[in-house]
């Protein structure tokens, strides 16, 4: 197992580092440094996790919640989550209009319903799993995902203005 | 909002989520797997089975209690008292001339280790009062002279009691002996120690 672990640590670094630097964004400013860190702690495991991708978005999560209440910014954090948000993603998301509407409608959802959204979507997490990662059912983080879904939908919806006329 | 309509909404939603990808994570490939090496090696010898978790700590624990117990036993230690119970030496009697007789044990000191002890300490206390222009001196130590001078002293004592009881024995009241030779001082200097043996 120790001589696989490079292989695996590689591999979950090229699938998931994106996913978790995007997870540790939602609470923290350096979510690079809280993945390395994340990444290294896996490495110094004697036993391998059963789950090494529940076990990182877990150890990811409550390294960057410690880090934003160190630095006692979360606050300030969620309040300039909108700005930052363009950086959340890709160059090619940045371009794209619509895209760049989606991710700062994102970013404006409530932590709790983005969390469920990154660990399911990009991360690929099981809502039980997420449930055991948030301290909730798998229920309760399968309905948090909808209604993310549903209000990132109607922020992104433009009103139309035949719609305005009729109701005028 | 029907249904089918809300599925529709969630459907578009995932299609848009879909055409974003996260930002690559910005950190030294390189640098994130020398750390990791590191970590990995140092939990290999660190490890964290029970034995080498508390293996340490349990000696330490040990030898600290251990150390404590000896440190207290060290510093409340009383001393050893030994009784030992030694022989009273008989007192002398007064027929007792030979000084050979109800002699104390060897342990004990006798008389004339005494007188001896006394005459070193008046011998310590002026030695000149002893030691000029004696030819006994001279020819002996003063072992040898504190001897001879505990052997002159209870032959003059023997004589004094003789005298005096020779004087009663022919109706002289004792105090008619001229006693002054018995009760004179012990002589202090070589010189009255001379006399008094010449008188003798």
């Amino acid at each position: 197992m120790s001589l696989d672990k490079p292989r695996l640590l590689a591999d979950l670094l090229d699938r998931l580092g994106g996913t978790l630097q995007l997870y540790a964004r939602q609470w923290c400013t350096v979510p690079d440094d809280v993945v390395q860190e994340a990444l290294v702690e896996l490495a110094g495991q004697r036993e391998w996790p059963a789950n090494p991708r529940a076990w990182l978005f877990r150890v990811v999560r409550n390294r960057a919640i410690s880090q934003a209440r160190a630095m006692q910014s979360r606050r300030r954090h969620e309040g300039a989550a909108a700005e930052q948000a363009r950086v959340w993603f890709d160059r090619r998301t940045r371009l794209h209009s619509e895209l760049e509407l989606a991710a700062e409608a994102l970013a404006e959802l409530p932590l709790e319903l983005r969390e469920v959204v990154v660990a399911h979507f990009w991360g690929g997490l099981t809502f039980s799993e997420i449930g055991e990662l948030t301290g909730t059912s798998s229920s309760t983080a399968h309905r948090r995902f909808e209604a993310a879904l549903l209000a990132l939908r109607e922020r992104m919806e433009v009103p139309c203005p035949n719609k305005s006329d009729k109701t005028e | 909002m029907s249904e089918q309509e809300r599925q529709d909404r969630i459907d578009e939603a995932l299609v848009l989520l879909g055409r974003m990808m996260p930002e690559a994570l910005q950190a030294g490939r390189d640098e994130l797997f020398f750390r990791a090496g590191e970590a990995s090696a140092r939990g290999e010898l660190a490890g964290s089975s029970f034995t080498r978790r508390f293996a340490w700590p349990a000696i330490a624990a040990t030898l600290a209690f251990v150390a404590a117990v000896l440190g207290y036993s060290v510093v409340n230690q009383q001393p050893k008292l030994e009784v030992v119970y030694v022989e009273r030496p008989a007192a002398p009697t007064k027929n007792d001339t030979s000084g050979t007789a109800n002699r104390a044990p060897s342990h004990a000191p006798d008389q004339a280790s005494l007188s001896n002890e006394a005459a070193a300490w008046r011998f310590a206390q002026n030695p000149a009062r002893l030691l000029p222009q004696s030819d006994i001196i001279h020819r002996q130590d003063w072992a040898a002279l504190s001897d001879a001078f505990v052997e002159q002293s209870r032959l003059q004592y023997e004589r004094a009691e003789g005298n005096r009881r020779v004087a009663m024995t022919h109706g002289h009241q004792a105090d008619d002996y001229d006693s002054s030779k018995s009760r004179r001082a012990e002589p202090a200097t070589y010189l009255e120690l001379r006399d008094a043996l010449r008188a003798m």
